[in-house]
Formats: structure tokens, sequence, C-alpha cells
């Protein structure tokens, strides 16, 4: 089963398992995923398969220049 | 007998727009349309006055000249679904992308749909259907019958799952259908193309008309008060204004014959629909300016650095908000409204996916009515990528 998935399986059954669920969750965030405040999980470009953005796209858009940008990798939310 | 009036009123006026290619040649002929208007100041040229330094001895001092020239204005309009979309277009800077259904052919069949996470077979959410946070979308089929229509924010998505939370509030029903659809609606995020308009402020009484020339929208708001409808706002600042003895764009057309009546709103922060929405307010200001050349006839209009200024009034019943304001959380908010009629239903929706609360001022202690608390937003730039576009804000809409 992906990490994803397993998580979401691990969240159902926090009440019974709060431990199993709290392991998944740090695996989750060191795989690059957000962890909302109420538990929902997000993928990040720093998840392996997840589209990255285009840094220099990105670095133009909002600074007007195109020299890159270091992106913080598996922020939490 | 019929009689004309002679002077002109402040309600006989028509205002129109048309997307301009060149500086300095203002659109004509048909093609315009027309924006849809509250009293508002409008627009007006203003020169900058450039006063004599000069000093004398003969108790006379001389007049100031004329410095550069600009239109500033502003218009204020009652939101209605798709009345503005080519204003929202110039202040994002950006097209929308159209609605888009996402259904079974890549995700593979729904496995199970638990607390509104809503699983699929397959790893494709992100990648190929093009899932993010922040996106409004309706259910169209597969779902239970109750949902069917339901309109639905985007809260958190992986590559085979995705939080859809119902706007109403309620939750989704469980289900595992084999095939199922969902559309996601017509959407922009910012992006860096300028866009310019000829603006027209036509007297129809007087038959005269003021045309302002290369006009960028500078920057749009939503403003809601209780039982008051939601009030857009755009600021625009144009390079020069004539005077037209005729209409120069002719027969403009309305961009929608919708109203929003009765608009009622929804606040989304995080999974969660939060009861008891009082008061909001959000604007994108884009910052035009002027150039600096001392030739007004070649100067241009810029556009800056934008400023996402908003904030959130919520009638308490828990103090949640209050400890995401001590705590700096980040949230994922979304905002909807939309007309009454049965789903799934018109309406539009501002969302942001890294906010936090800058401020939280409750309303005077000791009053006969409700404690609300307004809460200042902080917006950020979005660079996480995956299942983040690289925006700040994302205005999504039912129109066509």
């Amino acid at each position: 089963m992906s990490l994803d998935k397993e998580f979401y399986a691990a969240r159902q059954k926090a009440d019974k398992d709060p431990d199993a669920f709290a392991k998944i969750r740090r695996d989750c965030l060191a795989a690059g995923y957000v962890v909302t405040d109420d538990n929902d999980l997000i993928a990040t470009g720093a998840v392996k398969g997840a589209p990255q953005i285009d840094e220099k796209e990105a670095a133009k858009k909002f600074r007007g220049d195109d020299k890159g940008i270091n992106f913080k990798k598996g922020a939490s939310a | 007998m019929a009689v004309a009036i002679s002077k002109q009123t402040d309600r006989g006026i028509t205002v129109a727009y048309k997307e301009q290619s060149t500086i300095g040649s203002p659109e004509t002929g048909s093609g315009g349309k027309l924006i849809r208007f509250s009293p508002s100041p409008g627009m007006t040229l203003s020169k900058a006055s450039v006063a004599s330094t000069e000093s004398r001895n003969d108790g006379l001092a001389r007049a100031p000249g004329d410095g550069r020239k600009t239109a500033p204005g502003t218009y204020n309009g009652p939101a209605a679904v798709g009345a503005y979309d080519d204003l929202d277009i110039s202040v994002m800077r950006s097209t929308f992308t159209a609605a888009n259904t996402v259904d079974e052919t890549n995700a593979g069949a729904i496995t199970g749909i638990s607390s509104n996470v809503v699983t699929v077979t397959n790893s494709t959410l992100i990648s190929t259907d093009g899932l993010r946070v922040g996106q409004f979308a309706q259910l169209v089929s597969g779902f239970d019958s109750g949902d069917i229509g339901k309109t639905v924010f985007v809260a958190a998505v992986t590559a085979s799952t995705v939080t859809l939370v119902p706007v109403d509030g309620t939750s989704l029903a469980s289900a595992t259908p084999a095939s199922w659809s969902l559309t996601i609606l017509k959407n922009g995020i910012q992006g860096t193309t300028d866009y310019a308009y000829t603006i027209e402020q036509y007297r129809d009484l007087i038959t005269k008309g003021e045309q302002f020339d290369f006009v960028r929208f500078g920057s749009h708001g939503w403003t809601l008060t209780p039982d008051n409808e939601i009030q857009r706002a755009f600021s625009t600042l144009g390079r020069n204004k004539a005077i037209l003895s005729s209409q120069g764009l002719t027969s403009p057309t309305v961009t929608t014959t919708n109203a929003l009546q009765s608009a009622r709103a929804k606040l989304i922060i995080g999974s969660s629909v939060v009861t008891g929405l009082s008061r909001f307010s959000f604007s994108n200001n884009i910052n035009p300016f002027r150039d600096d050349s001392v030739d007004e006839l070649t100067s241009e209009i810029g556009v800056g650095q934008p400023t996402l200024t908003g904030s959130v009034t919520i009638m308490e019943d828990d103090l949640t908000r209050v400890q995401n304001f001590i705590d700096g959380t980040e949230q994922v908010m979304g905002i909807w409204y939309d007309a009454p009629g049965t789903a799934p239903r018109a309406g539009e929706g501002i969302s942001l996916t890294k906010a936090r609360f800058i401020s939280a001022n409750p309303s005077g202690l000791g009053a006969d009515r409700f404690s609300t608390r307004e809460f200042g937003l902080a917006i950020d730039a979005d660079l996480r990528g995956g299942a983040y576009d690289a925006t700040m804000y994302r205005f999504s809409t039912t129109s066509s």
C-alpha cells in the first residue's frame, strides 16, 4: 500500500492505535508531505513522483528574475 | 410631449472597456463590454502640479506648471458570477484554466470515502488529473445521490487521495463507485502577463464621452458585510484622457445578465466549514505606476509587486482561531459565495493555501450583540510544488 493510503488507513484507527498513526505521520513528513492541523495529507513537490514546480518560472513570477529559488523541502503546515 | 433632459445626470452613464493592444491608440468600434457598477468615483485625469520655486520681490508669484498626467479611478460593483472575469484576469495577470472533468479514466475506481477523504485506485490525482489544493469542484456522478451537485473545496491532495469538503458544511456519504466524475471549476492563479484596456465613460444624455487610454486594472477586491451584496472593487490607472463627441465603443455588450441575489458566503479553514462567518474582505493590488518619462506622450503604466490584504470576521463559538493566531499556524482557506437555486449552484470562490492570521481583534466588550473577532491575513507565495500551485491565491468561478 502506498504511503498516502497507509496514512488515511492509520488515521481511521488513530483512536485505537495512536502510536501507529504517529509513526506513519512522521514517515509522511520525512517523505515531503505536509500534514495539516486536521490531519489531512498534502503532497508537495518534495514528494517523489509529485510534480515539481519550475524554479526559474516561479522566480520570474514572484521576483522578476530567473536566478532560481531554493525551495524548502517538506515543511509542515 | 417628450422632452429630453439637457444636462447630464450621474446615472445616465455607460462605462465600457475593450482590450487595447497599442499604447496611445485607444480602441473604438464594436467588441466593447459594459462594466457593471454601483455608485463609484469612476476615472478622472489628474496632472501633477509643478510649483514655481522662483523668489520674487514684487509681492507676486508664478502659477504652478503642469506635470505628468495619469488617470486613476475606482469602480465598485455588486458581485455576480461571470460579471468581472476580464477584470479579474487583468489583475491576476493570467487567463483562467477552463473547467476540467476528473473521472475514473486515469484514477480508477473510488475505493472508499471516509471523513471527506476520497481514496482512488491509481496514483494520478496530482500528476495526470491536475487536482490542486484550493480548487473548488462540483460532484457530477458516482457519489451518493445526496452528494451529487454539491460544491466541494479541495482541502488536501496526495497522488491517490483527495479531501473534498462540501461547502454546505455536510460530510460526503460513503460510496465505492467504479465510475464517477467531478468537475474542477474554471479557475485562475497569478501570472506575469500584463493587460491594458481602453475605458470609456459615455455620458448618455449629452452624448459625449471620456475616453481613457491604456488603462491597467490595478486591484480587485471583495467585501462582504451582513445583509449586503458582496461588493467588488476595482482600481485603475490610465495614461491619458480624450473627449469624444460620440460613442467610441459602440454597442458594448453585457458580460452576464446574472445577479447574485442574497449572496451567501461560506468560509472553509483546513477541512472544516466555519460557522458564523460575519464579514470578509480580500484584495490584490498589483500597484500600477506611471513611468518617469517627462514626455507624457510616451509615458507608460508599469505593474509593481502585488500587495494582498484580507480579513475574516467570525462570530465566536470557540477560541481555536485565536490559538491559531497565537501559534502563527499556516492555514488553507477558502471563501465560497453562491446564489440560491438547485444544485449545482452558480458561485465563485477565492482560496489561499499559505495564509496566517496576523491579528485577532475582538469586538468591544459588554454590548447587546454577538462577540466577533476579526482576523487579519498574512498571505504568502506558495512555492512548495506538488499539490500546491505557485500562486498566492486562486479565484474559481462557475461562469462559462
